[in-house]
């Protein structure tokens, strides 16, 4: 679980300072700190991300720093328990919490009581930022397939896989030259992979490195609600909104085809646990907008703005009844579809033909799918 | 005296005279009858008892300070101070080693008299920013005038005068404290008294329109530099000044302020330090009130107001901080550096005693009841301590203790000896002077003992000719000598020559016999006569003077003799035709010794009957017969006893008495062999390959061909982007039944199979 966030700013003067570290009790060492500060300016000195192992304090750290010619260089880190990645709660989210953090510290001024308000929120921010981390930890299969999809490293990783089984040390190596980045703990990245069984990592007699065999695969797409659709027929919950809501979702289907931007969006939905918490609950029936249960997450963002952005992406649609009560409808349901790879059986021909596939990892690779078919 | 190099060689000589063996440990064998494990093992613990050892041991005693008398230099003494460094110190002069508490004193006094122009500055009142008319310093002191005429400005009922002085101290406060201090101020007035629109207007001046009346109010302030804390230390507020009569009082004569007591100066002094530990501020100051006592034409006439004398002074003693300490420190010697050149040799402290004199150069101070002399034996603290209060003075040195310190339970053997001398400041006081305490004859007497160890031994052991050392165990049958030799040798594999070696077991106690020419010792048991048919667990003990004793536990499994029955002429089954005769002839045979058992008793039994076989011609071949048997088929079991030395198992014969039937079945056995294997195959057929969906075969059928390295075909197989697609329309199909969607539905349809047959055409091309 997170242990908290230090934010440090660097001034010329000063040196390196602790703006804010929560929460309140969470120990600041300033020599880590000056470790940290030294991984990013190693270099360039560019704004970016990096992920340093504080054995002292037993911590990872996943810290981003605003570069040094920003106006105020400035370092927010998360601090994470030994073993823990970032990647756990995807690149996505990580982003979002440090660009609201940054945009936080830019409105803090010179008045004392300006600062205090801003620092006030901040900390605030910073305590719902690490509940939702704590959430998104304890995501559901589905969601953690949605990660992966959100995720550039994921999409690589699935795209390297998808032309053929690979040690590990040559998926980090391919891996590192498409991101252009060193991945530190490649074995954490995968993680998600493995839990979701869409790859297999086996040892192939006589080799040197484990290898690893995508067995499954995935897709996000969108579709229209089961349950609501079925309801309307049956004219409920009322015959007007039921017939409204067929309207929308046809007029939406009529038009609708699966763009790699529009799927980013569903990943995005999906890994958000308020969002998703709110689908789960819409794909099962409509709900007035005054009546819709209290989510465990709704103290983070408020309910009318995740519905708004949810609006907006066209997952859900307001429709108002006779009497003017707006209801919430699940306008598609974002989902993430798992199929069988069959598309591998002919790569692995073909490709064990052209002497591009060890005869052993091709055997072994249609010995995994056989047993993957068979499940 | 003897160098090290001597007394290690002295130590050795003493080692080989006076080395004793040690106590033996008896490995009692866990699953042995309770009965006699019992027994045994009283047994052992009676025979170690009386053969229990010490090992040798030499004793000595060493004064174990380098310098104890800290002569010419101070080496290796050395000092550490921890707490306010600037509160002690440690020095040292030939003969002596000292710990200094250095106190220091200041009296502030810079407030006196009459106040200077030149030394005070005006400043404002805050609260009543309006000044009096004049407010100067002269030689009277700060002198105010003011006269209210509420007809030409209302607003200036409340002026107040201000004059800041700023002292800056020599010393920084934070480390002093303040122990004494005393403060007076006084002040004289004059004012108009009369007529009453002109005068100062008192309660006794019997006007109407009355509150307060007019007064004058005279103080003294004490600051931090910035004021952020004020404290007033001294005031008056005068109440009659202005009497009109009864009497007149137009006038105050030089009159002291009421001021604070002391204890509260003090802690306003100190707290107004807290700011900044070398400056504060005095604020002298006088404030008018002139209250409006008649409608329209009141006017208030002060003459003059005026601050005297201020006498400010405070004494304080540097602050010891509790807990700051000071010591004088050796290095020492390892203990166990005294046996590093003798093998397995172990050391003991017996006794450790810490002696030094000490001096104070005068009483120590009662404000610090809890302050001592502490003394450590490598950064651990020895219970007993000297409190400096209870200290006499004199001109000499007096021993710490008589007798010593007893620090026996700090020596530590496997560390260098730190001894630390420490004077410890246990309380938060004021010091006003410096003490000095002084330590000389530092002796620390360590006696310890040095135990030597047996010189080492092995022990062999050899059953019936195998070594058998590392797994004391051997099977044998009753009546078969057990021949047990053992080697004992010392390190260098010697023989020990005249060792006393024993064999212990239950009710067993036997002496081996040495061979010096085959230089061992052996013993013959006989099996029959001092061991029983179990497992005998047996103690081997083998010793020599000055000599490790040895031990080793064989086991000694004695067991029946093996035998087997079989029949003469070797086979277990016999034809006959029914109503026949049958001899049954058999021998038992002695397998541990290779003979044939005789005199034993021989019996059968079967449904035929049961009867006894004899041995009529005393050869080991046991007879009988069964008359007329019947058709069927029998088994005959055969036991036989000889004694409780013989183990047997009974032996089974199979008799058939049946008559001869030819039907030949062979081939319908050849009919049901092909149907099963033809079932077999099918079956087989269907396991290895038709049972398993399209894709999997496919995919066995590739991997058979990569296998033996064939050419495999391009296989028919949807690409992952038609995959997609598929899912994607699957997904829209809950959509077809709306009758304002089933065209569409049905187009996505086509398109979608359209799709599919493409691609399938485009693989097969």
């Amino acid at each position: 679980m997170p242990r908290g966030f230090i934010i440090t700013k660097w001034t010329e003067d000063e040196g390196l300072v602790v703006e804010i570290s929560y929460p309140e009790g969470l120990e600041v060492d300033l020599d880590d700190m000056m470790r940290i500060f030294y991984a990013h300016i190693t270099g360039a000195g560019e704004a970016g991300n990096v992920l340093v192992r504080l054995e002292k304090a037993h911590s990872n750290v996943s810290s981003y720093f605003t570069g040094m010619e920003s106006e105020m260089p400035l370092m927010i880190n998360l601090m994470l328990e030994l073993g823990e990645d970032p990647d756990t709660f995807g690149e996505v989210v990580i982003q979002e919490i440090n660009d609201t953090i940054t945009s936080y510290l830019k409105q803090m001024g010179t008045g004392i009581s300006q600062t205090f308000d801003v620092v006030t929120k901040l900390k605030e921010y910073l305590k719902n930022a690490l509940f939702l981390l704590d959430r998104i930890k304890n995501m559901s299969k589905e969601q953690r397939l949605a990660q992966i999809y959100g995720s550039e490293k994921g999409r690589k990783i699935l795209e390297i896989l998808q032309e053929r089984a690979l040690s590990r040390r040559e998926l980090q190596s391919i891996l590192e030259e498409k991101l252009g980045k060193i991945i530190s703990n490649l074995e954490i990245t995968l993680d998600p992979f493995i839990k979701t069984d869409l790859v297999k990592q086996d040892w192939i007699e006589g080799a040197s490195d484990i290898s690893l065999f995508l067995l499954s695969d995935f897709t996000v797409l969108r579709a229209p609600a089961i349950k609501l659709i079925d309801e309307a027929r049956k004219n409920r919950p009322t015959p007007d909104l039921a017939k409204k809501y067929l309207e929308e979702v046809r007029k939406f289907f009529s038009t609708y085809q699966p763009t790699f931007q529009d799927n980013l969006i569903i990943a995005k939905n999906m890994i958000s646990p308020d969002k998703y918490d709110f689908i789960t609950l819409f794909r099962e029936k409509a709900y007035p907008l005054n009546k819709i249960p209290k989510g465990p997450g709704s103290g983070f963002l408020e309910i009318s703005e995740i519905l708004k952005l949810m609006e907006q992406d066209h997952i859900i649609k307001i429709v108002k009844d006779d009497k003017n009560i707006e209801w919430i409808f699940l306008l598609t349901d974002v989902m993430v579809q798992k199929f069988y790879p069959e598309y591998l059986i002919e790569k692995i021909r073909s490709d064990q033909m052209s002497g591009k596939l060890k005869k052993e990892v091709a055997i072994k690779h249609l010995e995994l799918l056989e047993q993957a078919y068979s499940k | 005296m003897l160098d090290k190099k001597n007394r290690i060689r002295l130590i050795i000589v003493a080692f080989i005279i006076f080395s004793f063996i040690f106590q033996i440990f008896f490995l009692y064998p866990i699953n042995q009858s309770s009965n006699s494990s019992n027994k045994s093992l009283n047994y052992f613990k009676e025979y170690n008892h009386k053969k229990n050892h010490l090992s040798a041991e030499e004793s000595y005693s060493e004064q174990w300070l380098k310098n104890p008398n800290f002569s010419d230099t101070i080496d290796p003494w050395f000092n550490r101070s921890e707490g306010d460094l600037t509160d002690v110190n440690a020095t040292s002069t030939p003969g002596i080693a000292n710990f200094e508490v250095l106190g220091d004193s200041y009296t502030f006094s810079n407030v006196s008299g009459v106040p200077q122009a030149s030394d005070w500055g005006n400043i404002s009142n805050p609260a009543f920013p309006v000044k009096p008319d004049s407010y100067i310093i002269n030689e009277q002191g700060c002198r105010v005038e003011h006269t209210w005429d509420e007809n030409e400005n209302q607003t200036r009922n409340t002026p107040s005068a201000r004059w800041k002085r700023i002292f800056e101290l020599p010393i920084n406060m934070s480390d002093y404290i303040i122990t004494s201090a005393s403060l007076n101020a006084s002040f004289n007035a004059s004012v108009e008294t009369s007529p009453a629109h002109n005068g100062i207007d008192t309660p006794n001046d019997g006007i109407s329109q009355f509150g307060i009346g007019d007064y004058a109010r005279f103080y003294v302030l004490i600051s931090d530099v910035d004021q952020n804390q004020e404290y007033q230390v001294a005031y008056n507020q005068t109440r009659d000044l202005g009497q009109d009569t009864g009497p007149e009082i137009s006038n105050y004569a030089d009159t002291l302020m009421n001021t604070v007591p002391e204890d509260i100066l003090i802690a306003f002094l100190t707290s107004a330090l807290v700011y900044d530990n070398f400056n504060f501020s005095i604020i002298l100051g006088i404030d008018i009130y002139c209250e409006d006592n008649i409608a329209n034409i009141d006017e208030d006439r002060w003459t003059y107001l005026i601050i005297r004398e201020v006498n400010l002074t405070f004494t304080c003693e540097k602050r010891i901080d509790q807990l700051t300490s000071v010591s004088w420190n050796q290095i020492g010697d390892k203990i166990n550096d005294r046996i590093v050149y003798i093998p397995n040799a172990s050391v003991d402290v017996t006794n450790a005693t810490l002696n030094f004199k000490y001096k104070i150069d005068q009483n120590w101070t009662e404000s610090s009841p809890n302050s001592e002399i502490r003394i450590l034996i490598n950064e651990r603290r020895h219970i007993e301590s000297k409190k400096l209060v209870d200290y006499i003075y004199s001109s000499s040195f007096q021993e710490a203790k008589s007798g010593g310190f007893d620090v026996t339970s700090l020596i530590l053997k496997d560390f260098n000896i730190t001894v630390s001398i420490q004077v410890f400041l246990a309380d938060e006081f004021g010091l006003d002077r410096n003490i000095t305490i002084s330590i000389d004859d530092v002796y620390l007497d360590v006696s310890y003992t040095i135990t030597y160890p047996d010189k080492g031994t092995n022990l062999q052991l050899f059953l019936n000719g195998e070594d058998k050392t590392l797994n004391p165990l051997i099977e044998l049958p009753i009546g078969r000598n057990l021949n047990i030799t053992v080697k004992y040798t010392d390190d260098i594999g010697e023989h020990m020559e005249e060792a006393e070696v024993k064999l212990i077991g239950e009710g067993l106690t036997e002496d081996f016999t040495e061979n010096t020419t085959l230089k061992q010792f052996s013993i013959i048991i006989n099996t029959t006569e001092k061991l029983s048919i179990k497992d005998n667990f047996l103690t081997i003990v083998a010793q020599q003077t000055n000599y490790q004793i040895r031990t080793i536990n064989p086991i000694a499994t004695v067991r029946r003799i093996n035998t087997e029955i079989i029949a003469v002429n070797g086979s277990n089954k016999i034809s006959i035709k029914p109503g026949e005769n049958v001899n049954l002839s058999i021998v038992l045979n002695d397998l541990d010794f290779n003979r044939s058992i005789k005199g034993a008793v021989v019996t059968y039994t079967s449904e035929l009957g049961q009867g006894v076989l004899l041995d009529v011609d005393n050869n080991g071949i046991y007879e009988g017969v069964i008359e007329n048997v019947p058709e069927g088929s029998y088994s005959i079991i055969i036991t036989a006893f000889a004694s409780d030395n013989y183990e047997f198992e009974s032996y089974e014969i199979t008799l058939n008495a049946i008559r001869p039937i030819e039907p030949d079945w062979t081939w319908l056995i050849f009919v049901l062999v092909g149907a099963i294997i033809g079932l077999i195959t099918i079956f087989g057929l269907y396991q290895l390959h038709f049972k398993y969906p399209p894709m999997v075969r496919k995919i066995r059928k590739l991997r058979k061909k990569i296998r033996k390295g064939k050419k495999a075909k391009p296989i028919l197989i949807y690409k992952r982007e038609n995959i997609i697609k598929n899912q994607f329309q699957n997904q829209l199909q809950i959509l077809k039944v709306e009758p304002e969607q089933s065209d569409k539905t049905s187009k996505v349809e086509k398109i979608s199979q359209d799709i599919k047959v493409k691609e399938l055409q485009k693989e097969v091309k």
